[in-house]
Parts: structure tokens; sequence; C-alpha cells
């Protein structure tokens, strides 16, 4: 009898662990990196551009959200989940709204420049949360999450101190530019006052 | 029990996804402002689809309980890669813009193109993502998403589009410097520009 009862715990522990290898086998949860199927990637448009970036930076940020999740009887599910972007964050100067005045006789060229422009290109992102199938199921996209980030870096590197030195940056290359084609340069703020 | 599964299969979407405040964290600067005299003269886009199918990568074995997933999972993303191509200034040397001795042109001896930008762009509309799950499989979640993206992106830099677009990016440096040579006021002057590693042909 005694006998008996050890050989019933010693089955329901055998399929509790089967059950268990079961469930865990079956159920896929966590973040794996997932493998990628080969494709070919296509040329959608080439397009003329004419501008000079004059620095950039990479920068890096996050953004957090969290819900709770409520049920009728067992207690409120706290989740969360973050959001992180890196961008490739540059200053340009289109060359289409750069100004020309030259001087022949003094082999010297006028030149306006037009306002540095914030430019920021995402390199990778990562959304990390506590459960993934309930993210998936709440969260239709993170775009927003995504612009909130963006919006941050752009807040951290579009600085007045940044965009100053962005202009110095700016300045040296046309410089460099003009020298080569021979003329030096001076930079203004109105062709038009300069002429009169 | 009957309150168990009430509290478990209660209310999923009772759950409300809210923002919090958050301590304020700074961006972290990953890389000290560079400075760069870079000439963009040609964009490309690219277009990749990122595609994951789970029943392509993993195969059933009696021994392994980890394969033991009934389901299948599998997901589409397209990602837009914008790549920027075009010369660094500094690379171009005074030897390399000449006035021709009758000052007829100008002929400018380009180094080779390089990237100078590119990057994805990482917010996509939900229609364009296809999601699907069978069985016990989870939901694909916005981290394997952000995860193909990343990887199509990669894969993309990977692959050399310059090759293709060799012409094009020449090309339009003609005319950025067209555009110059003209702004400065040398209105009859042609412009000729040459790749630096075939030299100087007039």
């Amino acid at each position: 009898m005694r006998n008996r009862g050890w050989i019933i715990v010693a089955c329901v522990v055998v399929v509790g662990i089967v059950c268990a290898m079961l469930i865990r086998g079956c159920v896929q949860r966590g973040v794996e990196e997932i493998p990628m199927e080969e494709t070919m990637a296509s040329i959608e448009e080439i397009r003329p551009r004419g501008e000079i970036y004059v620095c950039s930076a990479m920068m890096e940020d996050f953004t957090l959200q969290r819900a709770t999740e409520r049920n009728f009887i067992m207690p409120d599910e706290e989740h969360s989940c973050v959001q992180t972007m890196t961008q490739k964050c540059s200053y340009k100067i289109d060359l289409d709204k750069v100004e020309y005045e030259a001087v022949d006789s003094t082999k010297t060229i006028y030149v306006k420049l037009p306002d540095v422009e914030y430019v920021a290109t995402t390199q990778s992102t990562s959304f990390l949360s506590d459960d993934g199938n309930y993210w998936a199921e709440h969260l239709p996209n993170t775009n927003a999450m995504k612009r909130k980030v963006e919006g941050q870096i752009k807040k951290r590197f579009d600085t007045p101190s940044n965009k100053r030195k962005a202009e110095r940056y700016a300045e040296d290359a046309i410089s460099e530019v003009m020298r080569k084609l021979g003329y030096e340069v001076e930079f203004v703020r109105k062709l038009e006052r300069r002429r009169e | 029990m009957l309150a168990t599964l009430l509290g478990v299969t209660s209310c999923n979407s009772c759950g409300t996804a809210g923002e919090e405040d958050v301590p304020k964290v700074e961006s972290v600067i990953l890389s000290r402002i560079k400075q760069k005299a870079d000439l963009v003269t040609t964009e490309v886009k690219v277009r990749k689809l990122a595609i994951y199918d789970s029943s392509k990568h993993e195969k059933f074995e009696l021994k392994d309980p980890r394969t033991w997933k009934y389901g299948e999972r599998k997901c589409i993303v397209p990602v837009d890669v914008t790549i920027k191509y075009g010369y660094d200034l500094r690379d171009l040397t005074i030897d390399d813009v000449k006035l021709t001795d009758d000052s007829t042109a100008v002929v400018i001896l380009l180094p080779e193109p390089k990237v100078i930008d590119s990057g994805y762009e990482a917010k996509v509309e939900e229609g364009a993502v296809v999601r699907m799950s069978s069985g016990m499989r989870d939901k694909i979640s916005h981290e394997e998403v952000d995860q193909l993206m990343v990887q199509a992106y990669k894969a993309v830099m990977k692959e050399d589009f310059s090759a293709m677009v060799n012409r094009d990016i020449e090309n339009n440096a003609k005319v950025v410097f067209e555009a110059i040579v003209r702004g400065i006021g040398m209105k009859n002057v042609e412009v000729i520009v040459q790749s630096k590693s075939l030299g100087l042909k007039i």
C-alpha cells in the first residue's frame, strides 16, 4: 500500500516534468535574434543633390512607456517598454542657396551662406519590453515613441552653440573650395548692402 | 479554479498603455562632433523587404523539446534606406583643380566617391507590416520588427551600390561644380570632371 503511494507520487512528478518540458518547448518567449531571409534590395530612386555636410556626431537616446493591465480578480499587472534609437546627426548647407559675388580685380569672392540645416539619419532602433505579446496587442506601432526619441536627440544636438560651430565649419568648407578655384573668400550677411 | 480562470482571462483589453513621467535622461553622445567638408551629389533610395519565416529555420527533433513548437511565425517589413554619395572635399588638393591655358575650361580631378550619409526610416505604417503567428506561438513583437529592420539596413549597406550609380555621382558632381563656377561669374568656362585615379586627360 505504501509502495503504491510512492509510485503515484513518482508518476505525478514525471508527468509534471514532461508537461513543463512540453509547455516550455511549445510556447516561445524571449527575444532571440531572428534570422532574416535573403531578399533582393531594389533601387527605387536616384536623385541629384548639391549639399555640403559640415559636421556630424552619433547620438543615442530612449523613451520609456508604462501601462497597467487591469484584471477583474487577479491583481493588476504593470508593464513597461523602452524604445532606444541611435542616430547620426549632422549639419549641412544647401549649395543652391549659397550666393556669390566675385571681384576679379582682387580675386576676392563675397559669399552669403544660407543657414545650416540639421539632419539626422537612423542607424539602429531597439524596442525592449517585459511582455512582447502584451505590447504587440496594446501598442499598434512604435512610431510615436520613435518620434519622441528623435525629438530628444534633436534637442540635444541642435543647440545654438553647435549651430555656431557648424557655421564656422561651413565657412571653412566653402573657403576650401574657393581657394582651390583661385579666390580668397569673404563672408557677408547681405550681398546687396556690400554692393552699395 | 473559476476565480483563477476569470482572473487570467478577465480583461486583457482593460489594460491601458500610457506614458509616464520618467526621470530626465539626456541623450548619450556616442562620438564627438567631427568637422567635415563632404560634398553630396547623389541620393539613392533603396527598398528591401525584411522577411522572417520561422518554418524555414526551425526543425522538429524528438530529442529536443525546444523544437516542439506548435505553429509558425512570419513577418514582412519593408525597409526604406537612403544613401547619400559624394566626395570628401578635403581629399581635393589645389593641384586637382586646373584652369586650361586658354581659360576656357576648368578641369577638376575628383577623388573616389564614398558614402557620406546613410540611414533608414524607422517609422513604418502599421498597415505596411505583415505579422502572422499560428498555433501556440507568440505574436510578432515590436522587438522583432525592429531587429528585422536593423538587419535589413545592415544588409543593404553591405551591398555595394556605388558601382551601379558611379556615373550618376560623377555627372551630378559636374552639375554642382558648374553651378558654383557660374555662380562666381565664370560664365563661358566649361567644367570637366574626371576621376583622380584615371589622371588628367584634356
